[in-house]
C-alpha cells in the first residue's frame, strides 16, 4: 500500500517537475533557489501526499506552498542580511531575458510573488489573496508598487483585476 | 513605461531558462534525511540558548533644526553621533493638518481632462498657479500648461508618437520641456529624447539611444543641456540644440538626482531596500559620504537629508547620520524609497512631512500619486473631475 503511494508521488514529480521548476525559477530568479524551493515544497507534499491526492489538487497545493515559502524564506533571510542589496554586477549579466527580468530581482520578494501570481500564473487578486493569506487590498498595493518600480503601466488602474 | 504584456512575456521567456528537473526526486530524498538530522541538532541547541539583550532604545528629546545654506557643509562624516534627537510624529497626530490648510498657496485644483476629453496627468509645477500636464487620448498626446488662476489651458507642444505607445517621461525647467519616448526596434530597446520650448512650439528630436544604454531612469534639463542617467549607472548629457551625447566623467556608475547631484542608488521612487553610500556633485566631483546606522534600509539622500526606515519605522536623518527623526512605526511595505523631495519633503502613508518646519500635511484622497521622474508635485483625487495638485516647490520657505 505505502509503496503504491510513493510511486504515485514520484509519477507526479516526473510529470510536473519541469513545470514546477519553471514556476520556481520565475519566483526566485535563479536556478539554485528554484531547485531548493521546489524540493522543499515537494518534501511537504510528500508528507501530505495521501490527503492531498484524495482531497485536493497536488499541483495547486505545491504551488501554494512554493509561493508562501518563498515569501517566508525572504523574511528570514532579510533579517540575516540587514542590507539586502542588489548584488553587484546584476546589470552586467547577459541580456538574454531582458531588462525587465533583471529589474524583477530588485523588487522585495513579496511584491515579486504577487507579480508572478498575477502575470505568470494569471490568477485574480482574490486568488492571490487566498494563496498568500493577505488581504486583497494588500495584493493590490503590492502589485501597484511593484509595477510602479518596474515602470509597467497597469491596464486597469491600481484597483487591480477583479 | 512598459505594458503588462511585456511583463508576462519577460516572465514566460525567463521560465524557459529554468534548471533541469532530473535531480528533483533525489533532492527531496536528501532533504528528508537532512531534516531528520536537523531535528536532533535543534533539540540539542535549545538547551543552550543564550538570550542577547539588544540595547539602543531611541533617545527621545527636544528637536532642534539647524538652518542650512545652499551648499552641503558636511564632507567629513561623523559616524553615529552620540546624541540623537528623535521625534516620534505619530505620538502627535494633531500635527497633521490638511495640505490645503497648511500650504494654501501650494495646492491647486486641476481638471482630470481637457475640453477635448484628453486625460490629464500632472507632471510638474510651473510658477505659482500653473501646472504642466501630459494630455492623452487615442487621438494623440500633448503637453499642456494649465493655469489654476485663470482656469485655462494652453498647448505647449504635440508629442509625436503612436497613441497606443507608452506615455513619455517628461521634465521641464522654466524655459523648455524635454521628454523621452520609449519603444523597441527589432527586439532592442530604443529611447528618443525630444524637446520643445515651454512657451509653445514644435517638438524637436535631440537624441536616439538604443540597446542597453537606453534603459534610462532619470531625465532632467539643466539650462542648455539635457541630462539623464542609465539605470545601471552613468550620467550623460547632450546640448538641447542636439549634437553628441557625452558621459559626465564625475557621474560614472551613478544615477541622476536633481542637478547637480547624483547617487549610487536608484533615483527612486522605487520599492527596493537598497541603500545609498554617497551623494556626488556632478559639477565638481566632490562626494559626500552617507552615514548609515546599522539596521537602516532603503536610505536615500539628497545633499542634506536622507529618508529610509529601520525596524522602528520610517526615519529621516542628516546625511552625516545626525538628527535622526522617526516619522512613524509602519513597516517597509508599500513605502517608496526616495531622497527627500527638494531636500525637504518626504512622503508618509497619510501625507507629506516637511523636514524644514517639522510639520506634517495630511492628504485626504482615496489615492495619492507622485509625478514621474524627479517629482516636485504630489496629487490626489479632488472633487468631481478634478485633481488636487500640491506643488512642493511653491511651499513657502521655513522661517
Amino acid at each position: 500500500m505505502r509503496l503504491g503511494v510513493v510511486e504515485d508521488f514520484e509519477d507526479f514529480v516526473r510529470a510536473r517537475g519541469k513545470a514546477l521548476l519553471r514556476y520556481g525559477y520565475v519566483l526566485t530568479g535563479n536556478a539554485d533557489d528554484a531547485a531548493d524551493l521546489v524540493q522543499e515544497a515537494l518534501l511537504k507534499l510528500n508528507g501530505a501526499w495521501r490527503r492531498v491526492r484524495n482531497k485536493d489538487n497536488p499541483e495547486s497545493y505545491v504551488r501554494t506552498i512554493m509561493a508562501r515559502q518563498h515569501v517566508s524564506w525572504w523574511r528570514r533571510r532579510r533579517r540575516e542580511h540587514v542590507t539586502d542589496d542588489v548584488p553587484e554586477g546584476s546589470y552586467t549579466d547577459d541580456h538574454t531575458f531582458g531588462e525587465l527580468w533583471k529589474e524583477l530581482a530588485t523588487l522585495p520578494r513579496k511584491q515579486r510573488v504577487v507579480l508572478v501570481l498575477r502575470y505568470y500564473e494569471d490568477l485574480s487578486d482574490q486568488e492571490i489573496s487566498d494563496i498568500l493569506g493577505i488581504s486583497r487590498g494588500t495584493v493590490r498595493s503590492q502589485a501597484f508598487h511593484a509595477l510602479n518600480a518596474l515602470r509597467v503601466k497597469p491596464s486597469v488602474l491600481e484597483r487591480g483585476r477583479t | 513605461m512598459r505594458t503588462e504584456e511585456e511583463l508576462t512575456g519577460a516572465l514566460r521567456a525567463a521560465a524557459e531558462h529554468a534548471p533541469d528537473e532530473s535531480d528533483l526526486l533525489a533532492g527531496v530524498e536528501t532533504l528528508k534525511h537532512q531534516r531528520a538530522r536537523r531535528r536532533v541538532r535543534t533539540l540539542a541547541a535549545a538547551a543552550a540558548v543564550v538570550v542577547v539583550a539588544v540595547g539602543g532604545a531611541g533617545l527621545r528629546g527636544a528637536l532642534s533644526i539647524g538652518g542650512e545654506g545652499d551648499v552641503a557643509t558636511t564632507t567629513t562624516p561623523v559616524p553615529f553621533p552620540e546624541v540623537t534627537r528623535t521625534v516620534t510624529l505619530d505620538s502627535r497626530p494633531e500635527k497633521a493638518v490638511p495640505a490645503a490648510k497648511l500650504w494654501p498657496t501650494a495646492v491647486l485644483t486641476v481638471p482630470t481632462m481637457n475640453a477635448e476629453g484628453m486625460k490629464y496627468e500632472p507632471i510638474t509645477g510651473i510658477g505659482v498657479t500653473q501646472v504642466l500636464l501630459l494630455a492623452s487620448s487615442l487621438e494623440g498626446t500633448r503637453i499642456e500648461v494649465y493655469d489654476a488662476a485663470t482656469k485655462r489651458a494652453r498647448v505647449v507642444t504635440t508629442v509625436p508618437m503612436k497613441p497606443t505607445a507608452v506615455p513619455p517621461t517628461v521634465t521641464a525647467d522654466g524655459k523648455n520641456v524635454a521628454w523621452m519616448s520609449s519603444g523597441t526596434k527589432r527586439g532592442v530597446s530604443v529611447r528618443e529624447i525630444w524637446t520643445a520650448p515651454l512657451s509653445g512650439g514644435k517638438a524637436r528630436p535631440v537624441a536616439t539611444i538604443s540597446g542597453p544604454p537606453a534603459d534610462i531612469d532619470a531625465l532632467a534639463i539643466n539650462g542648455d543641456r539635457i541630462v539623464w542617467s542609465e539605470r545601471r549607472g552613468d550620467v550623460w548629457s547632450i546640448p538641447l540644440s542636439g549634437g553628441a551625447a557625452a558621459r559626465i566623467p564625475t557621474g560614472r556608475g551613478l544615477r541622476l538626482l536633481r542637478w547637480p547631484w547624483a547617487s549610487d542608488a536608484p533615483a527612486g521612487p522605487d520599492s527596493s531596500v537598497r541603500g545609498q553610500s554617497k551623494v556626488v556633485d556632478l559639477t565638481t566631483g566632490s562626494t559626500i559620504k552617507v552615514v548609515t546606522r546599522p539596521g537602516t534600509q532603503g536610505l536615500r539622500c539628497g545633499p542634506f537629508w536622507c529618508f529610509g526606515h529601520d525596524e522602528t519605522g520610517a526615519l529621516v536623518q542628516r546625511i552625516d547620520g545626525s538628527n535622526l527623526r522617526y516619522l512613524d512605526d509602519r513597516g517597509f511595505w508599500g513605502r517608496p524609497a526616495m531622497a527627500p523631495i527638494l531636500n525637504r519633503f518626504v512622503l508618509r502613508g497619510s501625507g507629506i512631512y516637511d523636514i524644514a518646519t517639522d510639520r506634517a500635511a495630511a492628504i485626504e484622497g482615496r489615492w495619492t500619486a507622485v509625478a514621474a521622474g524627479h517629482p516636485t508635485i504630489v496629487y490626489w483625487e479632488g472633487g468631481r473631475g478634478t485633481f488636487r495638485v500640491l506643488n512642493l516647490a511653491a511651499v513657502p520657505p521655513a522661517q
